[in-house]
């Protein structure tokens, strides 16, 4: 079987996107009534996503401050999908953001960060503790990080970025044929970095449009400021031009050594600016900047498992795809021979 | 023709995928999008991002198809 | 390739631009003249990213102007007559070194121009000597880019228009971290800070020049 590599990579391709839109999304809450404390009775309303409240297993209610922990009243379910629960908030408070955190047994702690501001007076949240009995788990699930603005959105990871990946394979294929160009001069070699970069040009129009579609879901613009944008808009554009400079030389040879040589110098330099510069400034893609990177938060184990096969397969996938129109152009360039 | 054939499947699936979300519209209410977008968790933005890779591999497959009956035409012609 | 080589290969190129003195008041005069324009369409003070974002633009495209000559000028004849004068490798380097000095040159004028005409508001903060220093920088950054792009438009051909195509995505990430440490030079932002762009800056120098000392040969040889 000299053709394994293309199964594998049909079915990595396949298996990852079906896995990577049936699995659930973790338990999460999403929305708070209230985000801010009144003195006296106060009612909040939580809707959660995905989650299995239940009153036979009394869910638990806090707010937390870095080193306070203030428990609720009382506590009523509503719905797998919603709790009520009372809060009797003490004169004064103030100056804090607090997190919301329901304990349930169903579906472990379920943090909503920064949900509650405490008010304007000076006091910090006092302690008022209860006892969580870390009662029987559900046994656990496979599933997705459930993160706000995400949430489902974060299946995207498995389609989005290995098109990115799976460009920069291509990309790479192209500059090992265009040294292997200027080695040999052949036009066999620069024909086929041609190719490669033709089908790279494939997967960074479907990496710009499905992040572009993405960041309209999260960020809300089509297109923002941002560095790895920067790299993704640099990059098409250095490929673009090496077209332009294909199709303004007429003589094979020499269009072969000029495009090489454009390649790779483009290329280092792209890489450059794709890989050192993020590093440098900030950016809304996770692992820049301030953002917190992938390993910490979002690409959780679960996740992980998903995203490499994906990202495996796509690559083989995209290498399947180079070699078809490799094959093609090379049946065109021998039928040319024959006509002359 | 084959490939009209095939532009026609990814045009039908468009036309799929573009019916539901304008249930969501409701007569060009403004933000239309964010709605049909952000519906159900956002997992709309998922089906989009999916539909969009696989209407561009399809139309990739239709240039290949394309070239390669040119090819097979020159195949023929000369023998 | 050696050191006598490239001085001789530098003293040739002044020598030849001593004697065409029309192409540096060429240089020259497009830049007042973009300068001047920005002056007539801004009247008025202008916030300082803007400042800082006009003065590079019109710097860039100065630059693409000037360095487009730098392979042009030669014809077939005086070329087979270099190659057998000197190595590629000496010819790359002499001329890149040539056109940082150019950019510097050009870019020092153009910030000289630029403070006359669109006035000093923008450095009311800044770290001058700082400013200075990355402008300079720039310019031979601009140049160390620019020059191999220029060797390929030359072979291919064709003039400013495929120079400008196939030196704008490459010359990004240059512009780009100079805009940014110029950017913090003008908000007054301590060395410490800042010396991380300077050195990244002259990093990509550093590496730009390397590749085309490596890649120069191939597209010289016919």
């Amino acid at each position: 079987m000299r053709h394994w590599w293309k199964l594998l990579g049909a079915v990595l391709v396949v298996g990852a996107s079906i896995t990577a839109l049936r699995v659930p999304l973790a338990p999460a809450l999403v929305h708070s009534s209230a985000d801010r404390l009144a003195p006296g009775e106060q009612a909040f309303r939580i809707t959660g996503y995905n989650t299995h409240f239940d009153q036979r297993v009394r869910p638990y209610v806090w707010l937390a401050t870095d080193d306070a922990k203030f428990c609720a009243t009382t506590v009523q379910v509503e719905g797998t999908g919603s709790l009520s629960a009372t809060f009797d908030i003490p004169n004064g408070l103030g100056g804090q953001l607090a997190h919301l955190v329901v304990f349930s047994p169903t579906d472990g702690v379920l943090p909503l960060y920064d949900a509650v501001w405490t008010g304007d007076g000076g006091t910090p949240l006092p302690d008022r503790n209860c006892d969580v009995t870390p009662l029987a788990m559900k046994p656990f699930d496979f599933s997705f990080p459930n993160r706000s603005l995400l949430y489902e959105t974060i299946r995207n990871l498995n389609f989005h970025v290995p098109m990115w990946f799976t460009m920069m394979l291509l990309q790479l294929v192209a500059v090992v044929y265009s040294v292997r160009t200027l080695r040999s001069n052949s036009l066999r070699d620069d024909d086929a970095a041609l190719q490669a970069v033709n089908v790279s040009l494939l997967f960074a129009a479907l990496g710009l449009i499905t992040g572009s579609i993405w960041a309209r879901a999260t960020w809300g613009a089509w297109w923002t400021n941002d560095t790895k944008l920067n790299g993704a808009a640099v990059t098409t554009l250095i490929y673009l031009a090496y077209l332009v400079l294909r199709g303004s030389v007429p003589e094979p040879s020499k269009r072969a050594r000029l495009a090489a040589i454009y390649n790779i110098f483009a290329f280092v330099l792209m890489l450059v600016f794709v890989m050192v510069l993020p590093r440098l400034t900030d950016s809304l893609h996770p692992g820049n900047g301030g953002n917190p990177a992938f390993s910490q938060y979002d690409l959780d184990d679960q996740l992980r498992l998903v995203f490499y096969p994906a990202v495996l397969g796509w690559m083989l996938v995209g290498t399947w795809a180079f070699t078809l129109k490799l094959r093609l152009s090379r049946l065109e360039h021998a039928l040319d021979e024959n006509d002359r | 023709m084959p490939w009209t054939r095939t532009i026609a499947e990814a045009g039908a699936l468009l036309l799929c995928l573009a019916w539901p979300a304008r249930t969501f519209a409701q007569d060009n209410a403004p933000g239309w999008l964010e709605q049909s977008l952000h519906a159900a968790g956002k997992m709309n933005t998922v089906i989009a991002v999916v539909a969009v890779i696989l209407i561009g591999l399809l139309l990739w497959m239709a240039s290949l198809d394309r070239r390669l009956r040119k090819a097979e035409k020159r195949v023929e012609n000369g023998s | 390739m050696e050191l006598r080589e490239i001085t001789g290969l530098l003293r040739m190129e002044f020598l030849l631009d001593l004697r065409q003195r029309a192409a540096w008041g060429g240089m020259l005069l497009y830049v007042v003249s973009a300068i001047y324009v920005c002056y007539l369409g801004v009247r008025g003070a202008l916030p300082v990213p803007v400042w800082n974002a006009l003065f590079w633009i019109i710097l860039l495209f100065a630059a693409f102007n000037a360095l487009v000559r730098s392979f042009q000028r030669e014809d077939a004849g005086r070329q087979v007559y270099l190659y057998t004068l000197a190595g590629p490798r000496s010819v790359v380097l002499a001329r890149t070194l040539y056109n940082a000095l150019t950019m510097l040159v050009l870019s020092l004028l153009s910030l000289l121009f630029y403070v006359l005409f669109l006035g000093t508001d923008a450095l009311g903060e800044a770290q001058v000597g700082q400013f200075v220093l990355v402008v300079a920088l720039g310019g031979v950054g601009l140049a160390a880019v620019l020059t191999l792009i220029s060797a390929i438009a030359a072979r291919a051909g064709s003039g400013l228009g495929l120079m400008a195509i196939l030196g704008f995505p490459v010359v990004l990430p240059m512009l780009l971290s100079v805009m940014r440490a110029s950017k913090g030079a003008l908000d007054g932002l301590p060395w410490s800070v800042n010396s991380t762009y300077v050195l990244w800056i002259v990093a990509l120098d550093v590496l730009t020049v390397a590749l085309a000392w490596l890649l120069f040969p191939y597209l010289w040889r016919d």
